[in-house]
């Protein structure tokens, strides 16, 4: 605990400049010391916080408005690029933060979301056999997050890979890279689930296999930029699909996420579909230091 | 009080002025600042350690807000469960599933003391449950039924003419939550060479999981609860957890 003890001044002395100096300095020295002891009373609460300086920059969310309210994305719509998600009257389910924001360094943005799957439709092609490589990950629609600053570009959010088009083994795909640093914002929802019976059959089900199957999944992207700066306004989600899990049978492989969609194209077969419902999107731009 | 020094003029200095400015330093210093010293409202998030989140554990390391969190399992034996016997009994009546009333699904609410307004409130939730229908059907078959889940957020003590009865506002929020007659837990013929061997359960669980996020959320204890009704005899939880964040 600082504590000042200086004697006082004495009327009719000469003060000397060294000696005047020092009761001053005295307390400049102690007040470099104040502790818990010296504010024990006045300690900071929750109660002194400046209520219009908040912790949080800005936050906001989005849904599809109405609970009812689904959307069919089927592979044959999307081509080579992602989808959409939508929200009730079909228009792209966008989350607007009011204005545009500034992260700066060590600011937390935090965004979340999830939705409802309720349908999942197998194209009459549903086995897919690459011409040169199997498609061996199993069928899956991947929902990914974009940002952007003025609601018309749009671009996938940092540390999220985006999917381009790559020649695997002379077949032209749009691959999305896997790598422990560029699929943070990536959400897989399986297409299919399949129970294998004991005995003379097997039961593949549509996942959900009926209308009381209804399941949400969802999921989060965390950015803390150090120490570049990024801008942003808007966010949206996108679908793409169907996608699987490829590599090119290099050793050691490489492996990509694969859209496969165009595959499920007529005349191969009726496109594959996937039906979301509350889709939610949420986001949380806390500040840094 | 605050540190007022006495202005040193011009002239012979006073003695008794140097003392008094001395004096008041040393009170101020040795720990008679008064709470009413501060400025209002003074204190931004400039004085407090800023928060971090982990959101691979889903841990928190702030000092700045409110959090709380429940993770709620049991044995299949002994979870909490939802029914139609409190919440759509009537069906032969007209009552239907669509308006009938709302009911709490026990051991599942969290308090949470928000001392002032907050910025932001965001919530977690995830959901794991079956349905069992003993009724409707005839045998245990949960296609015929459904329920529906939602979660409330209120700073006023719960009760069900609240639940049911509440206008969604600043102090009463709902999420409209996810249809629940996702889930069945029904007898299931194994074969064999097309001959029936044997009954087993087979479980399916469809899990909901879900954020929400409400801005400018108004001080008071805020009750965050899930709330359900069924017309199938009973919805079992066999797995519940949420967490609720609160910023300043």
């Amino acid at each position: 605990m600082a504590s000042i003890l200086n004697s006082n001044f004495v009327a009719g002395e000469t003060a000397e400049v060294a000696a005047t100096n020092t009761k001053f300095t005295d307390v400049q020295t102690q007040t470099g010391q104040l502790n818990d002891e010296n504010v024990r009373s006045e300690s900071i609460d929750l109660w002194h916080m400046d209520a219009t300086a908040s912790m949080v920059v800005a936050s906001a969310s989005q849904n599809t408005e109405a609970p009812g309210y689904t959307k069919t994305y089927t592979t044959g719509a999307h081509a080579l690029s992602p989808l959409v998600l939508q929200k009730n009257g079909n228009v792209d389910m966008v989350l607007d933060m009011g204005s545009l924001q500034t992260l700066e360094q060590y600011d937390v943005l935090r965004v979340y979301w999830n939705l409802e799957v309720t349908a999942q439709v197998l194209s009459t092609g549903n086995v897919y056999s690459g011409s040169v490589y199997e498609a061996a990950g199993g069928l899956f629609w991947g929902v990914w997050l974009q940002w952007s600053t003025n609601g018309s570009t749009w671009t996938d959010v940092p540390n999220q890979g985006s999917f381009s088009g790559t020649t695997i083994g002379g077949v032209a795909y749009n691959t999305l890279q896997v790598s422990n640093t560029t699929t943070k914002a990536f959400t897989p929802i399986p297409h299919v689930a399949m129970y294998t019976d004991i005995g003379n059959h097997d039961i593949v089900y549509r996942y959900p296999h009926n209308a009381n199957e209804l399941y949400t999944t969802g999921s989060a992207w965390f950015l803390r930029p150090t120490p570049s700066t990024h801008t942003y306004r808007y966010f949206r989600l996108v679908l793409a699909g169907l996608l699987t899990g490829m590599n090119n049978g290099a050793s050691p492989p490489v492996s990509h996420i694969a859209d496969i969609g165009p595959a499920f194209l007529d005349p191969q077969g009726t496109d594959a579909s996937i039906t979301l419902r509350r889709c939610y999107l949420a986001a949380m731009h806390l500040k840094g230091a | 009080m605050a540190y007022i020094p006495v202005t040193i003029t011009a002239g012979t200095i006073d003695d008794g002025d140097l003392n008094t400015n001395l004096s008041r330093m040393s009170k101020y210093v040795n720990g008679e600042v008064l709470g009413a010293d501060y400025s209002t409202d003074w204190a931004t998030h400039r004085q407090l350690m800023s928060g971090t989140y982990n959101g691979v554990a889903n841990t928190m390391d702030l000092i700045s807000g409110v959090q709380g969190g429940k993770v709620r399992t049991a044995p299949r034996q002994l979870v909490t469960f939802l029914s139609r016997y409190n919440t759509c009994r009537n069906t032969a009546g007209g009552l239907t599933l669509a308006n009938s009333q709302f009911n709490f699904i026990p051991n599942t609410a969290v308090m949470l003391n928000v001392p002032r307004q907050l910025s932001c409130m965001l919530v977690h939730f995830h959901i794991e449950a079956v349905h069992e229908d003993d009724a409707l059907s005839g045998t245990v078959n949960s296609v015929t039924a459904t329920s529906n889940i939602q979660v409330v957020l209120d700073n006023e003590p719960l009760d069900i003419n609240t639940v049911n009865n509440r206008i969604v506002s600043s102090n009463y929020i709902r999420k409209e939550f996810v249809s629940c007659g996702s889930i069945e837990e029904n007898g299931h013929d194994i074969q064999h060479a097309a001959t029936s061997a044997s009954k087993a359960k087979i479980l399916k669980r469809y899990p909901k999981m879900g954020t929400f996020l409400e801005n400018n959320v108004s001080a008071g204890t805020w009750r965050v609860a899930l709330v359900g009704k069924t017309n199938g005899a009973k919805v079992k939880f066999i797995h519940w957890s949420i967490s609720v964040e609160g910023w300043l």
